[in-house]
């Protein structure tokens, strides 16, 4: 079946994000189903330092051990919320790991040829983000809450089950628990992608603060993958500055379109709005900054 | 929804996304969504997904699977007492989730045109050559033939305005402004990283020796060699066309991030 132009483009743009979303919501379902079988509430309090800061530090760091982007992030969350990972913990656990991990430094250091000073800012603008959330976190929510994560009716199964079905019906639970909210994701971009008019926005960016300004928004509605994004911040060098091509890439990993409406499902509202306002608020200045360093006052 | 058509359901979406994998794969339609880079990884995800599917009917089939799983989807749902409300979200999953995979299926996907620019101007797309770039005094042969986008694009970041005078061949879609001149167009490709959404335009000036008859978003192959244009203080990457041929969309219409 052949279809019109716009049609056309907003069906192969949904397609291929859900597509290329595929091989990064398995690795987080299975991670989380693995985290489940193997990974006890005792063990994870064992290795839990003392401290909010430690945990906090330690959670924002965690994407290097476990390196998943944005599409994997919130089942692996989850299931160590479920395990007793404090649900501040597990904020900033979903706000740094989709960056902090060698995967997407990796990939922002060959889309920007090697330029590590763009990699290390990248990494410790979204570090800060995760850090602050996390503390923040810790104050409005009670010590004690976490995440829950979908439970199969083992029981008896379980007993019955060999590790690797036990593994698979937890995966395939997990999966249809985000599966409706990742497919929304998807519709809502490649809308948006389709029908926004980003030359008028490309336009807007001439300026310091006013590019900053404008690629942000752009980086929240695009919702481009955390390992794909630098390559395309890359293609906006010669608009706009390095400041804004920071906050391009670090605020569309934390507060994005797609992923939205699976954070509004796994965590409080405020919890939410927390992240939306300190990563726009503290990555604004932090581009703005690191402009005037760069670009002079 | 009964448990065991929940479980079926989804048995039955989980093996529909690894076929659509496989039949993207056999169609030679998987490169105009992803990038042939991550082929291996698509591949094990839809062998990955077929297993689960697998795994997830045969366990409906069992004897006991109905109550098994009328116990998991009361478990599961979030609404989450076995009420009306956890019945809706499922089957609403279920609805969402088969859309992009009966579009996958059913549609005849074609690269991305000039349309999916969303209004940005040729003028700005236009590939430059780099400000202050001394001209090679003697530029090495290309590695490989310059016969497409990608190869040119290496091959101009490597020796700069030391390309002028090079014979090429190259593939795009027309895409005509305002902006430009008599006999002048931009032939255009997208570069993906990863999929199309990550997409990015890539414009190449074109001169021709007379004004073609060439609709936009036709893809052309146009051979000639390079040159350089000013045009407002830029120095344009130009493509003097010798011969201008209509072709069909390539199998592979996008170029790697790489370049």
């Amino acid at each position: 079946m052949s279809v019109p132009g716009r049609l056309n483009e907003l069906i192969v743009v949904f397609v291929s994000i859900v597509l290329q979303s595929q091989p990064f919501v398995l690795l987080g379902v299975f991670a989380s189903a693995l985290a489940q079988r193997y990974l006890s509430a005792e063990r994870l309090a064992r290795w839990l330092p003392r401290g909010r800061l430690s945990v906090v530090l330690l959670a924002s760091g965690f994407g290097f051990v476990a390196p998943v982007c944005d599409c994997g992030v919130i089942p692996l969350a989850r299931r160590l919320g479920s395990k007793g990972l404090p649900l501040y913990a597990a904020t900033a656990f979903i706000v740094a790991a989709p960056v902090v991990n060698p995967v997407v430094l990796a990939s922002t250091a060959v889309a920007f040829q090697g330029d590590w000073v763009i990699v290390a800012l990248r990494m410790v603008m979204t570090f800060s983000v995760a850090v602050t959330v996390g503390l923040l976190a810790a104050r409005l929510v009670p010590e004690a809450t976490s995440l829950s994560a979908p439970e199969p009716a083992l029981g008896t199964v379980q007993r019955r089950a060999g590790a690797v079905a036990d593994i698979v019906e937890h995966a395939v639970a997990e999966y249809f628990d985000i599966a409706l909210f990742i497919v929304l994701g998807a519709l809502f971009t490649a809308v948006t992608q389709t029908f926004v008019p980003r030359g008028d926005l490309a336009a807007l960016g001439s300026s310091s603060i006013g590019s900053v300004a404008t690629l942000m928004p752009v980086a929240t509605l695009l919702s481009i993958c955390s390992e794909a994004d630098a390559f395309v911040a890359r293609a906006f060098a010669a608009t706009f500055s390095t400041g804004a091509l920071l906050a391009f890439m670090t605020i569309g990993q934390i507060v994005d379109l797609r992923n939205g409406l699976l954070l509004f499902r796994t965590l409080p509202g405020r919890l939410v709005a927390l992240i939306v306002v300190v990563a726009y608020g503290l990555i604004f200045v932090e581009a703005l900054a690191v402009n005037r360093v760069l670009l002079g006052p | 929804m009964s448990g065991r058509t929940a479980a079926f359901g989804r048995a039955a979406l989980l093996l529909l996304s690894a076929a659509l994998i496989a039949k993207l794969f056999a169609a030679g339609e998987m490169v105009k969504y992803i990038t042939p880079t991550l082929d291996p990884l698509t591949a094990l995800t839809g062998v990955v997904l077929g297993v689960m599917g697998a795994m997830e009917a045969l366990r409906a089939l069992r004897t006991d699977a109905g109550r098994h799983a009328a116990a998991r989807d009361v478990e599961h749902s979030h609404g989450a007492d076995g009420s009306m409300n956890g019945a809706l979200e499922g089957a609403l999953t279920y609805a969402v989730v088969l859309l992009p995979l009966a579009l996958g299926l059913a549609v005849a996907p074609r690269a991305l045109s000039t349309s999916a620019l969303g209004g940005e101007r040729v003028t700005r797309l236009l590939l430059t050559f780099a400000r202050g770039s001394a001209a090679a005094p003697r530029a090495p042969k290309p590695d490989e033939p310059l016969d497409d986008m990608g190869p040119l694009l290496a091959y101009l970041r490597k020796v700069g305005d030391g390309s002028i005078g090079q014979p090429v061949r190259v593939t795009g879609l027309v895409m005509r402004s305002d902006a430009l001149g008599t006999g002048e167009f931009a032939l255009l490709r997208y570069a993906i990283a990863h999929c199309v959404a990550d997409a990015r335009p890539v414009a190449l000036l074109v001169l021709a020796p007379t004004s073609p008859d060439i609709q936009p978003d036709q893809w052309v192959e146009i051979e000639g060699e390079v040159a350089s244009r000013e045009r407002e203080g830029d120095r344009l990457v130009t493509v003097v066309a010798r011969r201008i041929t209509p072709v069909e969309e390539p199998r592979n219409p996008y170029l790697s991030a790489a370049y």
